[in-house]
């Protein structure tokens, strides 16, 4: 077992390296914790209450193992599909003597591994860091360093958990979920406030207590999760021969109107994410629980904690973000080796991107901002919000789609990269949240120009992007 | 148009510091079956991968139907059909829905008709609703044979194209392809199945560590081994160690 964690780890550093540099690959987790050293200093700047800064730290941890852990999904799709000539081991350890349910949690403890590496521990170190620096909770620092990994990894093997779930019977899945939203309703009265949550969320629990009998409790139960969701998982194809009827032909001619050159590769897209598991179910598991989460976790915070300020631009800014999280998947599945032999150009398959990101990231995203503006009647705000998010999701994605190409799951871990995606972003993003935070009279009027020159630029990434990357495939 | 349907000079490929092909020139006529052998990692399917603008050539010239690959390699790729070495249709579509995809992306008119006469030439009716990816091997290499000649190019590359498919499927692609050259098109057919190039090639070139070691017409080639190829093949080979 461990033969093969070993090799799988090494197959994952050289699928980062074939493209890119292996140097820089190492140097990224560096930015990481420098990113998150500037972040942490200016945020020790602002006045905020010290358990509110905890509670959010230990938040965002959670939501970062929510939005990675969707393991589940992958499972039988990863062990049976070899993408174009690449072919991993997850998917020829078959023949080997070993269980493929053990395969899978292998992968999946590589993937754990690797994201700790890469980006959960760099961050805490520069927190570590920071506190150094402005001196102050030195001594928590390593129980800090503790309760965040663990908070990661509450968030991931409770998204694995899910991800199981659905992808056993969408019908389980939903009645499950019903039941439990239900439940909590019902109860809410009991568990709803700021004591229960903070000590039975073990992480801050831990932190706030230190006692070991938390760690324990808070080391055992995503640990058991874990455990739970390779029991349940599904490795074999339940109905291993399946018939179709004819999607592509209608679906084609629809969409041919309105994408004339790129609607076979993007008609083949769409049915493809509809029939895999790991499809569209990505977008509500990547995407939509992790947005629902911070979007309670905020209220929750501000009804009962402390009043913190958030508004709704605030977060149809944070929807935009995290809406590019959808370009990583929409390549994750179609693999360039799919066209080498047509007659189809970098340029045609990036256009295609382009077109699909745009239709699935603003229809999700349009649904969930207007969800949230709905719900806490705030229909005066929904034309600056709905700017917001759209101008923030075209730009993060342009940046993306510029310095990353066609694999940005590869080349957003190459340092170069990843430093040219903090800097084009940052100066917008920035900007963007003042103005969300401003309260002016006149938001509109200041947005409206601003954004259409943010979309300018946005254009112009992603023209400039069609014409570095034909060059770099199919060398 | 001239006759000549694939020219190249001094045509090299070097990674990093193996040169997988090594100063090839060849000539392809039109209505000729090409036979392109060697042995294992010799350089076939890398030629194949530069002919028709999959890959960047290091150095040297291939006109492809007089188009110059490296700079319009979408061009060439417009007017070739290609069965790749490695059958990956898209997991999650249907035979129908590929043919259709390949129909749309080559800008073909309503071309049913013909989408059906693959499902029934190469006998795969049966399966033409099921998903790629629970496909047995051999039906995935059918249909990438069809996806290949859908559009009627004037010059296919085959790579390794028969080697799961039954007697009888086989049999009668080896005559669709003698049929189809005799129409003047032209074939360019990378195999290990020396029978296969005895039957079906005017000309044969046999490449080893990435250089040609011979090029000539199937008669002038197995002239000293009585007209065996295998013989021929194995001691050329043998010969350029
Ligand atoms: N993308 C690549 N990067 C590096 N080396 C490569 C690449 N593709 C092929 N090679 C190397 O080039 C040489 C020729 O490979 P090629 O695939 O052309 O052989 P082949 O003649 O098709 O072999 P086979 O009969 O086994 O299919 C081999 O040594 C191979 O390892
Ligand atoms: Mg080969």
């Amino acid at each position: 077992m461990l033969t093969l964690l070993k090799n799988m780890l090494k197959e994952e550093f050289r699928i980062h390296t074939a493209m890119f540099s292996k140097w820089l690959f190492f140097i990224f987790p560096l930015i990481i914790t420098l990113a998150s050293v500037l972040i942490s200093i200016s945020i020790s700047t602002i006045d905020i209450p010290t358990q509110y800064l905890i509670l959010l730290a230990h938040g965002a941890f959670l939501f970062y193992g929510l939005s990675v852990g969707s393991f589940g999904l992958n499972a039988k799709d990863a062990l049976k599909i070899r993408l174009g000539n690449i072919s991993f081991l997850a998917y020829s350890s078959k023949i080997l003597p070993i269980s493929p349910k053990k395969v899978f949690m292998i992968f999946a403890i590589k993937d754990i591994l690797f994201y700790l590496a890469f980006t959960i521990i760099p961050v805490i170190i520069g927190i570590a860091i920071t506190s150094l620096i402005i001196n102050i909770y030195t001594e928590l620092i390593p129980i800090l360093f503790v309760s965040l990994t663990l908070s990661f990894l509450y968030g991931l093997s409770l998204s694995f958990l899910i991800s199981v779930l659905y992808s056993r019977s969408r019908q389980e899945f939903l009645i499950a979920s019903s039941i439990l939203t239900l439940a909590l309703i019902i109860t809410k009265n009991i568990w709803l406030n700021p004591e229960t949550i903070i000590s039975y969320f073990h992480p801050i629990a831990y932190f706030t207590t230190q006692s070991t009998q938390t760690l324990g409790y808070s080391l055992i139960t995503p640990l058991i999760l874990f455990a739970i969701s390779i029991f349940l998982l599904e490795t074999d194809e339940k109905n291993t021969h399946r018939d179709a009827k004819d999607l592509f032909k209608n679906l084609e001619k629809q969409i041919s109107k309105r994408f004339q050159k790129t609607s076979s590769i993007i008609s083949k897209d769409i049915i493809d994410m509809h029939r895999s598991i790991a499809g569209f179910s990505k977008i509500i598991f990547s995407f939509i629980i992790p947005i629902s989460i911070v979007w309670f976790m905020l209220w929750f915070i501000s009804e009962t904690l402390v009043p913190i300020k958030y508004s709704i631009l605030t977060f149809a800014l944070i929807i935009g973000i995290v809406s590019t999280s959808i370009y990583n998947w929409l390549n994750e599945f179609d693999s360039l080796e799919n066209y080498r032999f047509l007659p189809v150009s970098i340029k045609n398959i990036m256009d295609a991107k382009i077109n699909l990101y745009l239709l699935i990231s603003l229809i999700s995203s349009s649904i969930i901002l207007l969800t949230i503006v709905l719900s806490m009647n705030k229909i005066n705000l929904i034309f600056d919000a709905f700017i917001i998010m759209i101008t923030s999701s075209i730009y993060v994605f342009s940046v993306l789609i510029y310095v990353a190409g066609l694999t940005p799951n590869i080349a957003i871990y190459d340092a170069k990269i990843f430093v040219k995606y903090l800097a084009y972003n940052l100066p917008v993003l920035v900007t963007l949240y003042v103005i969300t935070l401003a309260d002016l009279d006149n938001t509109t009027m200041i947005l409206l120009p601003l954004s259409l020159f943010i979309l300018y630029i946005a254009s112009k990434n992603i023209s400039k992007a069609k014409k570095i990357w034909t060059d770099k495939y199919f060398k | 148009m001239t006759d000549k349907m694939i020219t190249t000079e001094h045509l090299t490929k070097q990674f990093g510091n193996l040169k997988a092909i090594d100063s090839i020139s060849i000539e392809i006529k039109k209505g000729e079956i090409f036979g392109f052998l060697g042995p294992n990692g010799a350089g076939k399917t890398t030629t194949i991968n530069i002919l028709t603008g999959q890959m960047k050539a290091t150095d040297g010239i291939a006109k492809i139907l007089g188009i110059d690959v490296n700079k319009h390699p979408v061009k060439v790729r417009e007017n070739i059909g290609i069965v790749p070495e490695q059958e990956n249709p898209p997991s999650f579509l249907t035979p129908v829905e590929y043919l259709e995809f390949i129909s749309k992306i080559r800008h073909l008119k309503e071309n049913k008709k013909d989408i059906d006469f693959w499902f029934d030439f190469l006998e795969f009716n049966e399966h033409k609703n099921t998903l790629c990816k629970d496909l047995s091997r051999g039906t995935k290499q059918k249909l990438m044979i069809a996806q290949a000649f859908i559009h009627n190019p004037q010059l296919v590359f085959i790579d390794e194209p028969l080697i799961n498919l039954d007697p009888m499927i086989q049999k009668k692609i080896k005559t669709y392809i003698i049929n189809y050259a005799k129409k003047g098109n032209s074939i360019f057919i990378s195999t290990h199945v020396l029978e296969i190039a005895q039957e079906l090639c005017d000309k044969i070139c046999i490449i080893n560590r990435g250089k040609i070691i011979a090029c000539d017409s199937l008669k002038n080639l197995t002239k000293e081994s009585k007209g065996n190829l295998e013989t021929a093949f194995i001691s050329l080979v043998e010969k350029n160690k």
